[in-house]
């Protein structure tokens, strides 16, 4: 089975989030120096739930699409709840668990180790901001 | 059909493996394989060092490799000049030797009469001929100089010659682009530098085996390669250096093998070319370059050539058919090298890597360990596709098809 699925390559081609114009409360850029994928994740947090999400930057298909699902499953989404979600793709990618139908389109990249980080990009920067989003207030 | 395509036995086994890779490492004919098995084997010793047949058959197996080398590199007519050879464990290796244990002498030579040496390499060296230098300029002060590179992708000769000054210390520049497939004018760059007393550095790797390289005619000080990138095998590679610059060099590793005596205080270095082989020589390697060279030699290097020109000009007639396909340096000035770096206009190097692999072929994406002639060049990453003499039209045919479908598949309507 190629990494390319048809679920993974509309994601690519119709990211949901991509360049969308937010009233961010956040924003971190993430970077992954193996494949040379520049993201940047922006979120508008309000009372602890994830009001809008948006990404933007040049990364490969996979870190897109990885994004693009991501925003998809953010919108009023609780940050106790992102960070169930995000469990459950990391526990999925590393083949402790089914893939759920969210992340049916991700499932080839288990496959190809070397292009985990590329998935898990969008994900960590988020973490990320997460963290600091929470220090701050 | 390559004519040699049969003498490498990973395709018995993947037989629709398309290996464009050659760059990184090229695949490894049986007959070096072979060799290298019977001597693990059967001949397996210690060398230099036991008193009993094995292990002196070793010695002879490790001196005659580096006559023959010598040979092959154009360094020398017999044994004497062999004595120039060091066998290290690859280009990167060789390059830190010559760093640490040659150059940084020369800065401090130069800093105690209140001079700042500097180092001169062009932009696009491979980061093997990059870090040994920005690792001495932090150690040290010396200056990094950065000669540009011109359109046609050679080191541009009169900025180079601006740069060089009574305080340069080195130049060190490739042969051959790992990037761009160019080949640098090395006689020129010599000629250039030794004007102003600099001896030149020349990284090799991608020259040797594919090239006619004779160490002694372009006359440069140091010439260093690795046995991997000509058919060898990893673990082993060569530095050249000229008589004097052996005298004048310090060994980088230091342990058994390297003494005349040695008491609880001091030492006495043996001379060159053993005092910079310290600890035990990797044999099965030498023995492995040694058999590369004898498979390249048996090929006249005009007949390897041609073939490799031949379908190079065909990747980059066919590639310039494609309208996606955006070159790092323009069609026109591509002549025949057998790398040629590119990326698809619209779909990241990876995506484009990873879709092909899915197609079995093989190529590279990344920056190719050289991210400053990236970032010159304004992009982040390529494909570069390199050329080996198992590689034939057919796969130039195959790798078309599959770049029109990666582009369909990934380009964002
Ligand atoms: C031009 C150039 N220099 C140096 C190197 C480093 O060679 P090695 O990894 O064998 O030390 C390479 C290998 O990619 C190269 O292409």
């Amino acid at each position: 089975m190629g990494i390319y699925q048809q679920a993974l390559l509309a994601h690519h081609q119709k990211p949901i989030g991509f360049e969308r114009d937010i009233q961010a409360t956040g924003k971190l850029d993430g970077h992954n120096a193996a494949c040379g994928d520049d993201i940047t994740v922006q979120i508008k947090v309000a009372d602890s739930v994830i009001i809008q999400s948006a990404f933007s930057g040049e990364s490969c298909a996979i870190c897109r699409a990885s994004a693009s699902i991501m925003c998809q499953q953010l919108e009023q989404l609780s940050i106790a709840g992102y960070h169930l979600l995000s469990s459950q793709l990391m526990a999925s990618l590393n083949g402790e668990q089914d893939f759920s139908e969210t992340f049916l389109p991700l499932s080839s990249i288990a496959n190809y180790p070397i292009r985990l980080q590329c998935a898990l990009l969008p994900w960590q920067t988020l973490d990320k901001l997460l963290l600091a989003h929470q220090e701050l207030n | 059909m390559s004519l040699w395509q049969q003498d490498f036995a990973v395709f018995s086994l993947h037989p629709e493996l398309k290996y464009f890779d050659s760059a990184a490492t090229c695949l490894m004919p049986k007959v070096v394989a072979d060799a290298m098995h019977y001597y693990q084997c059967f001949e397996h010793a210690n060398s230099h060092k036991g008193l009993y047949p094995l292990s002196a058959n070793a010695t002879k197996t490790v001196e005659k490799s580096r006559e023959k080398v010598a040979d092959f590199i154009g360094a020398s007519i017999g044994a004497s000049n062999a004595q120039e050879i060091i066998f290290t464990a690859s280009t990167t290796q060789a390059i830190n030797q010559v760093a640490q244990g040659y150059v940084k002498q020369q800065i401090n030579a130069l800093a105690i009469k209140d001079r700042v040496a500097n180092v001169i390499v062009s932009e696009a060296e491979h980061h093997a001929n990059l870090l040994p230098w920005q690792i001495l300029s932090q150690e040290t002060g010396v200056e990094l100089r950065i000669a540009p590179i011109t359109l046609s992708g050679t080191v541009d000769l009169k900025a180079l010659s601006l740069l060089l000054d009574k305080n340069s210390v080195l130049v060190a520049i490739n042969h051959v682009s790992n990037v761009l497939g160019t080949v640098n004018p090395i006689a020129e760059i010599c000629q250039l530098a030794h004007k102003k007393s600099v001896p030149v550095l020349v990284d090799g790797a991608q020259a040797v085996g594919h090239i006619k390289v004779e160490v002694e005619k372009l006359s440069c000080d140091f010439y260093v390669f690795s046995a991997h990138k000509m058919y060898g095998p990893t673990g082993i590679g060569i530095l050249f250096a000229k008589q004097v610059y052996l005298e004048q060099m310090q060994p980088l590793i230091v342990g058994g093998g390297i003494v005349t005596k040695t008491s609880f205080t001091e030492h006495y270095l043996l001379p060159a070319p053993l005092r910079f082989e310290a600890g035990s020589h990797n044999v099965a390697a030498i023995v492995g370059l040694s058999t590369a060279i004898d498979y390249l030699t048996a090929i006249p290097l005009a007949k390897r050539q041609n073939y490799l020109q031949q379908l190079s000009s065909y990747l980059i007639k066919e590639m310039s058919h494609l309208s996606f396909i955006k070159p790092l340096l323009a069609f026109e000035q591509l002549t025949t090298a057998s790398i040629f770096s590119f990326v698809v206009d619209g779909v990241h190097s990876h995506d484009v890597a990873s879709c092909l692999a899915d197609d079995n072929i093989a190529v590279r994406a990344g920056h190719h360990c050289a991210q400053p002639l990236h970032r010159k060049l304004t992009i982040a990453t390529s494909i570069r596709v390199s050329l080996g003499l198992y590689n034939s039209h057919a796969d130039i045919d195959k790798l078309i098809i599959s770049l029109r479908k990666v582009q369909q598949l990934l380009t964002i309507t």
